[in-house]
C-alpha cells in the first residue's frame, strides 16, 4: 500500500490561492477557492496565510465518524477516499474533522483523495509550497522544486 | 455566455433597501468585456452631468471581469463612480481577493445607489443580499474595521470593501479598502460610499464560476507559469519601490511639491534597501497570481517599532516622502499607513499636504488656520498632525479634504500656482518634465492626472515604435500616437480586469487565450485594442457631456512654467509650443476634432455612434434595455 501525503510551508506561501482554485475546479467543474479541499488559512488583516491540507490521518476521525462506512483507503496512494456511492449525506465527517478540509457537494461529502496521486495544487502551487512525499521513502513525489523565493530574500 | 461571467448584477438601492439582479446582455460582453468597459458603458446610462457626484443620485460599482475569479492569474477589481473629485468618469483598481469574492457570490458586479438614513453595510453571502446596520463600526480606521467585521461574523474568510473615517467625512479623495487592504485608490470613491452612507461591502461566496474549456485553460496555466519561472521579475524582488532608483536618476521623483525632480539618496533612505532591511518579512500575493509584488512586514527600529502593514509601494515613497521632504523610511511608512487606515488614498494626501506646506511658506496659510501647526517640508510630526486633520476635516484639513483644486480657488492670492493637479486629479510621483509623453498622458487621462492609463516613459527613452509611427526621446513629435495607444490597450486590458504588473507574464495574447479558454469568445489583438478604442472614446463622450473641453487637457502651471531645476532633464519645461504639438496629434491619431470631439466617422467605426446620439449626448441603447 502506497503512502502518499501533502506536506506544506508556511515558510514559501504567499496566499495566492491557486492551489483553492485549480482544487475547487476538480471538485465543483467552476472556481470558487471558498470550495476547496484544502485551504489557506487567513487572518483578520488578511496578512497571515498558511496552507491547510487534508491529513490522510493514521487514525481518521472523518472514517470514525461516518454513520455508513463510506470512507476507505485508496490502495495506490495510501489517501482517505469517500466512496460516493455510499455516502448519505449525514455529514458527521465535516463535524469531526478539526482542520474543515472536507465539503459539501449537493447532497454528498467529497474530500481530498490527492488526486489519484498527481494533485493539482502540488503542480500548480507557484512557489512550491505544497510537496507531494512518499512516506516510505521520504522522497519527494510528484512534486516540482518551488522556486527560490526571491522577493523579501526568504 | 458560456463560462466566465456570472451573468448578471446586483443593484442596490440603498434609498428603499430594495436589491435586484440585473441581466448581463451577451452583447455587453462583446463590445465591453467587463470591468472599465462595463462601468462607462453603466456610468453613461446611470449618471448624467445634472447629478452631483456626492448625491445619491451617482452610483458606486463593484464591477469584475470575465477573467476574474478564475485561476489566470493578477485579474482583479474595478471601483467605477463619477468622481467628487474631478467630476470626470472615475475607475480605480484594486488586487487582492474581494472581487474573486464577488464573483463567487455569483455578481459580475454590484451598483449601488441612495442613501441609508443611518450607517448600513452590505452583507452578501451566496444568494442572501442584506442591507445591515454598520453603527458598531461607524467610525473606526481601516484596519479597525476588518477586526469588527470579523469579529462580529466569527469568519475570517469573509472578503471586505470598507471605508475609513475619511470617506465618512466626505474627503474627496477617500479611498476604498479591499481585503486584504488593497486600495480602490484615486478619485474618491470612498467618499461616495460615505455619502451613501455605506461602511463596507461584505462578501462570502459559495457559487462556482464556470468556465467554457477548463482542460485548454489549465494548459494555458502551466505555459503561463513556466514563463514566469524563467523570467526574472523586479516587482517579485521589490514591488514598486525600485522605481525610486530610476525615477530619482532620471529627475521623475516629485521632491516638495513637485518643485524638483532629484532627491538626494532617496534610495538609501526611502526605497528598497531600508524596506528589506528594516520592514520586510514575507512576500504576499494577490488571488492567482505568481509575482507576489506584497511584502508583508513590521517595523523594526525608532518610534515606529511595531508597526504593521504591507509595502510602501512607489507612489506612497514619492508623495509622501519626496514630495514632502521626508527623509527616514519610518516616518513615511507611519504617515503611509495612517493614510490607508484613515482610508485616503496617498498620491493625492500627499500632493495636498505639499500644497498646504508651499502656501504656508509663502504666506497664503496663516499658523490660525493650521490650528497652530508650524508646517515645514521635512518635518514628520506637523506633517502627520495635518493628515489627521484632512481625515478630520479640521482646521485647514477641511479645505484640503475637498483636493487642491477646490483649495487653491477657496484660498484664492495666487494658491493656484501650487495647486498641482489636471481636472482637479493630484499629479501622481512621475514628476513629467523630461518625459514629454508623461505630460501628454497626464493632460488626456479620462480621470485627470493618471500615470497609469499609459506609463508611456521607458517606451519614450527607447524610441520604441507603435501601430502608425515612433517616438523619440524629447521630441513632441510621434508622442500623441504612443499614448493614445497605450491607453488603448490599457483600457481592453482593465475590462478583463488585468493588473498592469501581470503584464509582465500574461502578455496580450496570452490573455486572450486565457479569455477565449473561460468564455468561449475568441477575440484578435486587433481586435482587442479596438475595444479598448472604443472604450476609451466612451470615457471622453461622458466626460463632454460633464461639460469637459480640450481646454482641460491641459498640464499645471508649475510644468508648463517653471523650468526643471534639477536633474539630467534640468531646464525642461513644457512649453505650449510642445503641448499644442503633442495634443493635435494626438486628437489626429484617434480621429477626434481639434475640439477634442470624437469626429462621427471614428464613432461609427467603433461602433458607438449607435450608442450615444452626439447632438443631445443622450445614450440610445440603455444598459437593462439592450
Amino acid at each position: 500500500m502506497a503512502s502518499l501525503r501533502l506536506m506544506t510551508s508556511f515558510d514559501l506561501c504567499t496566499g495566492c490561492k491557486t492551489c483553492e482554485m485549480v482544487c475547487s475546479l476538480r471538485s465543483t467543474g467552476g472556481f470558487n477557492a471558498n470550495r476547496a479541499l484544502l485551504r489557506i488559512e487567513e487572518d483578520r488583516q488578511g496578512f497571515g496565510a498558511d496552507p491547510v491540507v487534508c491529513a490522510q490521518c493514521q487514525n481518521p476521525l472523518c472514517e470514525r465518524a461516518c454513520l455508513f462506512s463510506a470512507f476507505e483507503r485508496d490502495e495506490r496512494t495510501g489517501a482517505i477516499v469517500i466512496d460516493s456511492a455510499t455516502c448519505r449525506g449525514c455529514g458527521m465527517c465535516d463535524r469531526a474533522c478539526p482542520l474543515h478540509v472536507i465539503q459539501k457537494k449537493g447532497r454528498k461529502y467529497v474530500k481530498c483523495d490527492l488526486c489519484g496521486g498527481d494533485p493539482l495544487c502540488v503542480r500548480f502551487c507557484p512557489t512550491g509550497a505544497i510537496t507531494l512525499i512518499d512516506m516510505d521513502t521520504g522522497r519527494v513525489g510528484t512534486a516540482r522544486q518551488g522556486d527560490k523565493k526571491e522577493g523579501t530574500g526568504a | 455566455m458560456t463560462g466566465g461571467y456570472c451573468g448578471r448584477l446586483l443593484l442596490v438601492d440603498m434609498d428603499t433597501g430594495r436589491t435586484d439582479d440585473m441581466q448581463v446582455p451577451s452583447r455587453a460582453a462583446e463590445r465591453y468585456l467587463g470591468g472599465k468597459g462595463f462601468g462607462v458603458k453603466l456610468l453613461y446610462d446611470l449618471v448624467g452631468p445634472e447629478i452631483d457626484p456626492l448625491s445619491p443620485d451617482n452610483v458606486v460599482m463593484f464591477l469584475t471581469g470575465p477573467l476574474t475569479g478564475t485561476a489566470a492569474p493578477a485579474m482583479r477589481g474595478v471601483v467605477v463612480t463619477k468622481s467628487p473629485l474631478s467630476g470626470t468618469f472615475c475607475d480605480s483598481y484594486y488586487g487582492g481577493h474581494f472581487a474573486h469574492e464577488l464573483k463567487y457570490s455569483g455578481y459580475d458586479g454590484v451598483i449601488v445607489r441612495g442613501r441609508a438614513s443611518n450607517p448600513a453595510y452590505l452583507y452578501i453571502d451566496g444568494g442572501k443580499v442584506e442591507i445591515r446596520d454598520a453603527g458598531f463600526m461607524w467610525g473606526k480606521d481601516t484596519y479597525d474595521t476588518y477586526d469588527a467585521i470579523k469579529a462580529a461574523l466569527g469568519d475570517n474568510r469573509v472578503k471586505i470593501a470598507c471605508i475609513g473615517p475619511a470617506g465618512e467625512r466626505l474627503v474627496r479623495f477617500a479611498c476604498v479598502d479591499c481585503s486584504p487592504h488593497r486600495q480602490a485608490g484615486r478619485g474618491g470613491a470612498g467618499a461616495v460610499m460615505g455619502s451613501k452612507n455605506l461602511k463596507a461591502i461584505v462578501v462570502r461566496g459559495a457559487s462556482a464560476v464556470p468556465v467554457s474549456d477548463s482542460v485548454r485553460l489549465m494548459d494555458i496555466l502551466h505555459r503561463c507559469h513556466e514563463r514566469a519561472r524563467s523570467r526574472p521579475n523586479s516587482h517579485t524582488q521589490a514591488g514598486t519601490t525600485g522605481a525610486v532608483d530610476f525615477a530619482n536618476e532620471m529627475g521623475f521623483f516629485p521632491v516638495r511639491n513637485y518643485k524638483y525632480g532629484t532627491m538626494e539618496n532617496a534610495s538609501d533612505l526611502i526605497g528598497t534597501s531600508p524596506q528589506r532591511e528594516r520592514f520586510w518579512l514575507r512576500d504576499l500575493a494577490c488571488s492567482g497570481c505568481m509575482i507576489r509584488c506584497t511584502k508583508h512586514g513590521i517595523l523594526k527600529g525608532g518610534r515606529r517599532r511595531g508597526l504593521e502593514g504591507d509595502t510602501i509601494e512607489y507612489e506612497t515613497l514619492g508623495l509622501i516622502g519626496g514630495n514632502l521632504g521626508l527623509q527616514r523610511f519610518e516616518e513615511v511608512a507611519y504617515a503611509g499607513n495612517l493614510c490607508d487606515r484613515l482610508g485616503m488614498h496617498t498620491i493625492s494626501t500627499g500632493s495636498a499636504v505639499g500644497f498646504a506646506i508651499e502656501c504656508y511658506d509663502n504666506g497664503l496659510i496663516s499658523r490660525d488656520e493650521t490650528g497652530g501647526l508650524d508646517l515645514r517640508f521635512g518635518d514628520s510630526d506637523s506633517i502627520i498632525s495635518l493628515i489627521g486633520k484632512i481625515a478630520a476635516r479640521e482646521d485647514i484639513g477641511d479645505l484640503l479634504a475637498d483636493g487642491v483644486k477646490r483649495a487653491a480657488t477657496a484660498l484664492g492670492r495666487g494658491a493656484e500656482d501650487y495647486a498641482v493637479h489636471v481636472k482637479g486629479l493630484e499629479v501622481p510621483a512621475w514628476s513629467p518634465r523630461g518625459a514629454n509623453s508623461m505630460g501628454l498622458e497626464y493632460m488626456t487621462s479620462d480621470r485627470g492626472a493618471c500615470h497609469m492609463r499609459s506609463w508611456p516613459i521607458s517606451a519614450e527613452m527607447s524610441g520604441e515604435s507603435y501601430p502608425g509611427g515612433r517616438a523619440t526621446y524629447r521630441d513632441p513629435h510621434g508622442i500623441g500616437g504612443l499614448v493614445a495607444w497605450q491607453q488603448n490597450l490599457s483600457a481592453a486590458c482593465w475590462s478583463l480586469v488585468q493588473c498592469d504588473f501581470g503584464r509582465d507574464v500574461v502578455d496580450i495574447e496570452m490573455a486572450l487565450e486565457f479569455l477565449s479558454a473561460a468564455t468561449g469568445m475568441d477575440i484578435s489583438p486587433h481586435e482587442f485594442a479596438l475595444i479598448g478604442e472604443r472604450i476609451w472614446n466612451m470615457t471622453r463622450l461622458y466626460n463632454l457631456r460633464e461639460g469637459f473641453s480640450a481646454r482641460d487637457d491641459t498640464l499645471p502651471k508649475r510644468f508648463r512654467e517653471e523650468p526643471l531645476p534639477d536633474g539630467p532633464s534640468r531646464g525642461h519645461r513644457f512649453t505650449d509650443e510642445i503641448c499644442d504639438t503633442m495634443r493635435s496629434e494626438y486628437y489626429r491619431y484617434r480621429g477626434w476634432e481639434e475640439s477634442g470631439v470624437p469626429s462621427s466617422e471614428r464613432l461609427a467605426e467603433l461602433g458607438l455612434e449607435e450608442m450615444v446620439d452626439t447632438s443631445t449626448m443622450e445614450s440610445t441603447t440603455i444598459w437593462n434595455l439592450d
